[in-house]
């Protein structure tokens, strides 16, 4: 018997061992996720967050509930101009790349915040891919670090 | 073997002419046949398995190791990050297959303690399985070595490695003529009903062979937990281990568990060697893979990515033959070449073990390796159930006073001597193997002072 039920065994392990459906290994993850605080009266501000995914994926939209309104923007130079458009379509996380939203480049923009954001506060975004699921982050707001700024502060 | 009766023999001593040291050596091949029995079945059944472990293992996980071979091929730091993003942990060593149809396996330590084994698409980076540690072959290792049960049983291994090699001794001691025309080498008695059918298998079996299971005992020590353990720091102090540092390479040092490479080989194992780079920069597996191939390193071979920034990275050739050895030590910031071992730099020790090591595993010599590795699995199978039907077909008329079967204790303490020169050497040479002889002498002096029978002690 023992002959027999050893194989079976590790038949049936070989079954479980396969994570064939690929929903699951579809997984983002996120770092460095920061908001910047709000300048005076404004209720507007700029979200900035590292994303790879593990199988080819894409960020297609974002929320968060202090914000009437998100979304993925992109900079562009059109006619020597820098533009800020929306991504409609998202953006492309090609698999195993870091993609960074960051100051200067792609970014998450709140629109409509119910109240002003501070430095040390945190902002709650949910983040919508095409594959994997949903993401709830919890980004800190701080100053971004800008070239010279701490001669500014002299 | 002819002359053996078939019923037990009296009580009295010399009324039959089976010898006392005969009698002695038989009593301790089934004593010892008792003890290894189940777990030699299960070690020649998983070992077996292991043989074809190539086989099993691409058939089993096709459809996540199976990728379409394209030209492209993405950074290996995508297959790192992808990795890690879809499970979480950290990856701490990469296998690079050879063909371009195979998907890259990535050995992943979670947060949690647990390991996994994750499937990367190296054409574009996607991560297409997650399975347990190694996979199902993991599973038959760690059954092989009892370490499934807890690394406690790995210490078994040695024990009954040790109880077969006197399994092996008095068994020849058994089939040697004595007084007789010659040792049985065929199946004489074609009746499978009757006991000399068996007692013939069980002879012949073992006489051809013997010599494989031995062979496959002695060379599977250096894995198990003590002996080896022991043997390999002897080895490697002794300087017939490892090769030197070449000059130019910093000391070696000794690896946290975490850190030690996979895939260098028994007497590398442990070996690490600073990268000699301030950490602020992180090496990146892609430099190493870069070196690697530049340095004609053939695939598949494994790079293990150290926790430490300021160690090198390790990358150890798949090989299948000892001669094939070697391994690099790349700084993973520089890509510079800290170190090449290759076997011809190996110890006289590191040559003889690790040669050892492949013959065991049966890739040596290519199929005729295997399939002789294979027989001696078979043959320890057709040996258990042949010395099983005739434990059976001579048992006791009734098991119920509590007797075993076992052959009667010859008379005298004489006789001892004679099995003492079989199986003391081996308990010297196998400790644990000699304190699990110590407790099995003790258990029966108590059971014969308990039971009153001082007549029929060993």
């Amino acid at each position: 018997m023992k002959r027999l039920l050893i194989p079976t065994a590790l038949l049936m392990l070989a079954g479980c061992n396969q994570t064939s459906a690929p929903e699951a290994l579809a997984v983002v993850s996120v770092s460095d996720a920061t908001c910047r605080p709000t300048l005076n009266g404004r209720d507007v501000t700029g979200c900035f967050v590292t994303l790879t995914a593990s199988r080819n994926d894409r960020l297609l939209s974002v929320a968060a509930p202090l914000a009437g309104m998100a979304q993925i923007h992109e900079m562009k130079i059109e006619d020597d101009i820098m533009k800020m458009a929306e991504l409609r379509d998202g953006l492309a996380l090609p698999a195993g790349d870091a993609v960074s939203l960051k100051p200067g480049g792609n970014h998450i923009m709140l629109m409509g915040l119910k109240q002003p954001l501070v430095a040390g506060e945190q902002v709650s975004i949910t983040l919508n891919f095409e594959q994997a699921q949903p993401m709830g982050v919890r980004a800190l707001v701080v100053q971004p670090p800008v070239a010279g700024a701490e001669h500014v502060a002299h | 073997m002819t002359d053996i009766p078939l019923a037990k023999p009296p009580r009295r001593a010399n009324v039959r002419p089976i010898s006392g040291a005969y009698r002695a050596v038989w009593r301790w091949h089934f004593y010892a046949g008792i003890l290894v029995l189940p777990f030699l079945c299960l070690m020649a059944l998983t070992g077996g398995l292991y043989l074809f472990k190539d086989g099993i293992d691409a058939a089993v996980y096709r459809p996540i190791s199976h990728v379409d071979a394209r030209g492209l091929i993405v950074s290996p730091d995508r297959w790192v990050a992808a990795a890690q993003a879809g499970t979480g942990g950290t990856v701490s060593s990469v296998r690079l297959p050879a063909r371009a149809d195979e998907a890259v396996r990535l050995t992943v330590n979670l947060p949690d303690g647990g390991k996994r084994t994750a499937f990367v698409d190296p054409h574009d980076g996607q991560l297409i399985g997650v399975t347990p540690f190694g996979g199902v072959m993991e599973t038959v290792k760690k059954l092989h070595s009892l370490s499934l049960v807890g690394q406690w049983a790995n210490y078994l291994v040695e024990i009954v490695a040790g109880w077969t090699i006197i399994l092996v001794a008095t068994g020849v001691f058994l089939w040697w003529p004595r007084k007789r025309e010659g040792g049985v080498l065929t199946i004489k008695v074609t009746e499978v009903s009757r006991r000399p059918f068996w007692r013939d298998l069980h002879a012949v079996t073992g006489l051809y062979a013997g010599a494989i299971i031995a062979f496959l005992v002695l060379t599977g020590m250096p894995w198990s937990a003590f002996w080896g353990a022991q043997f390999g720091d002897i080895v490697r102090e002794s300087g017939i281990g490892r090769p030197q540092a070449p000059p130019a390479a910093s000391p070696w040092a000794h690896a946290h568990h975490k850190d030690a490479p996979v895939g260098v080989g028994w007497t590398m194992e442990g070996a690490v060697m600073p990268s000699h780079h301030t950490p602020v920069e992180k090496g990146r597996l892609s430099t190493v893979v870069e070196t690697a191939d530049a340095q004609g390193l053939l695939r598949p071979y494994a790079v293990s990515i150290p926790s430490d920034p300021a160690l090198a990275f390790t990358v150890a050739r798949e090989n299948r033959r000892v001669e094939d050895a070697r391994s690099l030590y790349i700084d993973g910031v520089t890509g510079r070449v800290k170190a090449d071992i290759r076997y011809k730099q190996f110890g006289a020790g590191a040559k003889a073990f690790e040669w050892g090591v492949f013959v065991h595993q049966g890739t040596q010599y290519g199929r005729l390796n295997q399939f002789l590795m294979l027989g001696g699995c078979i043959a320890i199978w057709l040996l258990s159930i042949s010395g099983m039907v005739m434990w059976w077909k001579r048992r006791p008329p009734s098991l119920a006073k509590s007797r075993m079967g076992a052959p009667d204790a010859p008379p005298g303490p004489r006789v001892r001597a004679a099995v003492l020169c079989i199986v003391l050497p081996l308990a010297i040479l196998y400790p644990l193997t000699g304190l699990s002889l110590i407790a099995a002498l003790l258990i029966e002096r108590t059971v014969l002072i308990l039971r009153r029978k001082p007549n029929s002690i060993a």
